[in-house]
Order: C-alpha cells, then structure tokens, then sequence
C-alpha cells in the first residue's frame, strides 16, 4: 500500500514538470528533462504595473510567461508597446546580442512567470546535449521567424 | 504608516534574531557541510543527469568516498599500528614514563639521531640538551594525558561529533540543494530577485570552482612531489609530498615552502650538495609542471593578488589563528573581495546604490 502510494506521488509529481511544454523552448522535452528543468526554475509574481526589468539592467535571467500580459518597451518595437502573454518568454533573444536589457518590461495585468537563470540554463543545456539541442532548434526557429517579420515589415 | 505591518517586521526581526543567538554554535558546522558538499556536488549532479534520484546519488558518491578512505588508510596502518601500540603500553603502564621508552618510537629515534647528528657537524648548536628538555615535556605529557582525556571528554567528544555531522549535514544540503536554492530566492522581493539570483550565482560558480580546484591542486601536487623526491632518493618522500601539496595553497610562497622542506630534509640527514641540487630540482620540475598545465587547466584564473598583499594576508592569518588559518587566509580574502566586487557592480547596474 505505502509503495503503491509512493508510485502515484511519483506520477503525480510528473505532472507538475509537464506544464513546461506549454512553452514552445521545452515542448520537445521528455519528463525526466523537465524534473531536471524544475529543479532550476522559479516561480515569481507580479501585480499589474509592476516593473520586471528595465533597460541597462544586467541580463541573468530568462522569463516564462505562465499566466497574465507584459508590457513591453524597447529598441525593438520602437515608440510602440507589444504585449505578450502565456507561452511567451523574455530575455533570450537578447542573451545572444549583449549583456544588458535592451528592453523594459511591465505587468499589464497581474502576471505570474517562471524564471531560470542565463547560468542555470546553460549547466542544463552542457549537462544534457540533446536537450539543448532541441531548445536550439526552437531558438533558430523563433529568429527566422523574427527575421521573415521584419522583412515582412520593410517590404 | 501601516502598524500592523510594522508589527509583523519587528517581530520577524525579533524571531530571526533570537533563532540566530539560538543556532549560534552551529554555525561552524553549516559552513564546514557547505564547503563538503560543494566539493562532493558535481559528482552527485553527474549521477542524477544518469537518472539516478538525487538521494541515492548521494549515497552513491559517500559510499564510494569511503571506499576510497578505508582503502588508503589500510596501506597506512601497519605503519600506524606499530606506533600506537607503543603509544598504548605507554599509556598503560602506571609506571613513570621515562625518555628510553619514548625513544623506542621511530619517529622520535630517528630525530635523535639526526641532532645528534647536526650538533656534530655544527659546532655550538646545543640541540641535543634541547631535544632532551623537548623529550622530558613530551613525557609530562604522556603522564598527563589519561587525566586530560578524562578531564576534556566533552572537547573530544565535540570534535568527533563535528567530524561526524559534517557528512550527516552535507547530505541533506546535497540532497535538498535546489530546494533551499527555490526557498532562499522566494524570500527575495521582485526588486532584488534578479540581483540574488547574480549574487548566488557567482557565489556557486567562485566558491564551486575554486575549493574544487584547491582540492584537485592539493591531490595532483602531491602526488607529483612525492613521486619526484621518491625518484630522486629524498626519505620521507610522502610526507613531504603532502605537506608540499598542502602549502601550495599560499600563492608565490607555499611552493618556495615545499622546496624549502625538501631540500631542508636532505641537509638534515647529511646528504650531498649534488643530492640537495636533486631535490630542489625535482621540486622545481613539479612546481613547472603545476603552474603550466596542472594550475591553468583545474584552476583556470590564478589568484590576483600583489605578492606583498599576499605575505601580508599569510602573516595575519597566521597571527590570528595558527597554520590553519596561514592556509585558508588567502583564498578566503580573495573570495571575499571577489564577492564584494559583483556585489558593488550589481548594486549599481540595478541601480540601487
């Protein structure tokens, strides 16, 4: 009875880590890579109008929208705002051009996020190789299609 | 001003404080777990990434750390056991311990001979009325020593309990590591959430890194020396070895320190000048070998601190707490300063100072 137990708390628990493949980043991840992955993230809050980072700030850490809208402000989108919400993340793009935050973002409404740190994630992606492979292949792909949209734009 | 939120601050303050004088004691222990288990931890990250649960990881890596203990201990314990047996009919003899029994010991037999031998060859020296006096304090010692165990029961029974709580405390620290890591960065506010997690950050990879590294040098200096002096003829070549290893922690002086007691050994036993020229050679070529491809392939950045600095820090520690202290002042000042350095650069990035 107490293994039987202790066999259901096991897959119970994996449903917890399964929420991660609602991001595009860990679809393709298989549940022992995501129990790995939750060991690294955590969860934060924010009340609408809260500010989750400005522009300058150094950039340590990846957000994950879970629930809620951001607000976002930056050398991207110009004078305009964007706002995302679920299953969209903040600060990948720009770990891969600078040290710092070239945007400012603000809880449009109340917001909850996971977040992993720049260091963690790249202990995770050396420590397991096809995993960051496939998180690779998800960041090639959002960079195409940031590309295609801005040359979508110009024309 | 909200009251009742103030009231709950102040009485947060007046918990944490009094759980603080509470844990004061133990303090020594947390640090002492914390530095072995970040030593033990990639090994038990390398076992959970072969899906292997964390806990068991752990047991996994103690097992075999004790494994590893046993079976080098085992080579010294013949040697030891000799020792201690005369040590044990020392001690349980009622009669007065007297200065021939204490020379059957090879240790103290051999170290007579060599005084004996060095005032022979240096006239005015005197050491053998001083090893004599050191004999006659060694043997007020022995005397003493049933009653001082007795009487200090609770000092013995605190160091073994430490030694024994080390790994007892590390384990959990192991085990549980990233959920203290989820609970530390949850007490954080939004506003220095990003900043803890920088903090931690370089804490794990500065402090990781480094006692890793210390440990890998100390292990891999060792060997080397006492493999060289073997080669070269030097006695004690282990001890030395060790004892080399050991010193290298203390940037620029620990190595001139292993070579130094090398060649010292040598001069002791009246050895030649060529045998010397050997041993120093022998050192010379180890310390070649540890700062070219041993240093920055473990250690990766060396420590940058001025040499005067360095002698400064080594003679303070020394001061304040013995030969212990010699060895760990240096790197724990440049720990620090690396810390504070982050700490300041953060602060002002994030543009709270």
């Amino acid at each position: 009875m107490v293994f039987w137990q202790w066999i259901k708390t096991l897959f119970s628990k994996q449903q917890l880590y399964m929420r991660y493949r609602d991001y595009a980043l860990f679809k393709n991840l298989g549940a022992f890579d995501l129990f790995l992955l939750d060991e690294r993230m955590h969860q934060r809050k924010f009340k609408k109008d809260e500010v989750i980072f400005e522009t300058g700030y150094p950039l340590e850490v990846i957000y994950f929208v879970t629930s809620g809208e951001i607000r976002l402000q930056g050398l991207y989108y110009g004078s305009e705002e964007k706002i995302i919400g679920p299953g969209h993340y903040l600060g990948l793009l720009d770990m891969y051009h600078s040290e710092i935050r070239s945007s400012t973002a603000v809880a449009h409404t109340d917001v909850m996020v996971d977040a992993i740190s720049q260091a963690d994630l790249m202990d995770y992606i050396h420590a397991r190789p096809r995993c960051g492979l496939k998180i690779l292949h998800t960041v090639c792909k959002d960079f195409c299609d940031l590309i295609f949209e801005e040359a979508a734009k110009a024309e | 001003m909200n009251w009742a939120k103030t009231g709950f601050y102040v009485l947060l303050a007046v918990i944490i404080l009094a759980a603080l004088i509470f844990y004061r004691w133990i303090f020594h222990y947390l640090i002492a777990a914390w530095i072995f288990s970040y030593i033990l931890e990639p090994a038990v990250n390398f076992l959970e990434h072969k899906h292997i649960p964390r806990w068991i990881s752990v047991l996994i890596v103690y097992l075999t750390i004790a494994g590893l203990i046993a079976w080098v201990t085992s080579r010294l314990i013949p040697v030891l056991m000799t020792q201690a047996n005369n040590l044990i009919a020392i001690l349980g003899n009622n009669e007065e311990v007297n200065s021939d029994i204490l020379l059957q010991l090879p240790f103290l037999k051999s170290l007579q001979e060599f005084v004996i031998n060095l005032d022979a060859k240096i006239p005015g020296l005197d050491l053998t009325n001083q090893f004599a006096n050191l004999l006659g304090s060694i043997k007020d010692f022995m005397a003493k020593l049933p009653k001082y165990l007795v009487d200090n029961y609770s000092t013995i029974i605190g160091a073994v309990s430490f030694v024994g709580m080390i790994p007892l405390i590390g384990f959990f620290l192991l085990k549980d590591k990233y959920k203290i890591q989820k609970a530390l960065f949850g007490l954080s506010s939004n506003r220095y959430f990003e900043l803890t997690i920088i903090i931690m950050g370089k804490i794990n990879s500065t402090v990781g890194t480094y006692l890793r590294a210390m440990l890998l040098e100390v292990i891999s200096v060792s060997i080397m020396a006492s493999s060289a002096l073997s080669i070269v003829g030097v006695s004690n070549p282990v001890l030395i070895g060790i004892t080399a290893g050991v010193a290298n922690i203390i940037p620029y002086f620990g190595p001139f320190f292993g070579g130094a007691l090398a060649v010292i050994s040598v001069l002791f036993e009246g050895g030649s000048i060529m045998a010397m020229i050997y041993a120093a050679l022998a050192m010379y070529l180890v310390q070649l070998v540890d700062n070219n491809i041993v240093y920055p392939v473990v250690v990766g950045t060396t420590i940058n601190m001025h040499p005067l600095l360095v002698l400064l820090t080594v003679l303070a520690g020394g001061w304040y707490g013995g030969i212990l202290w010699m060895l760990i002042s240096v790197p724990l000042v440049f720990l620090i300063y690396t810390l504070v350095n982050v700490l300041y650069k953060n602060l002002k990035e994030y543009r709270i100072i």
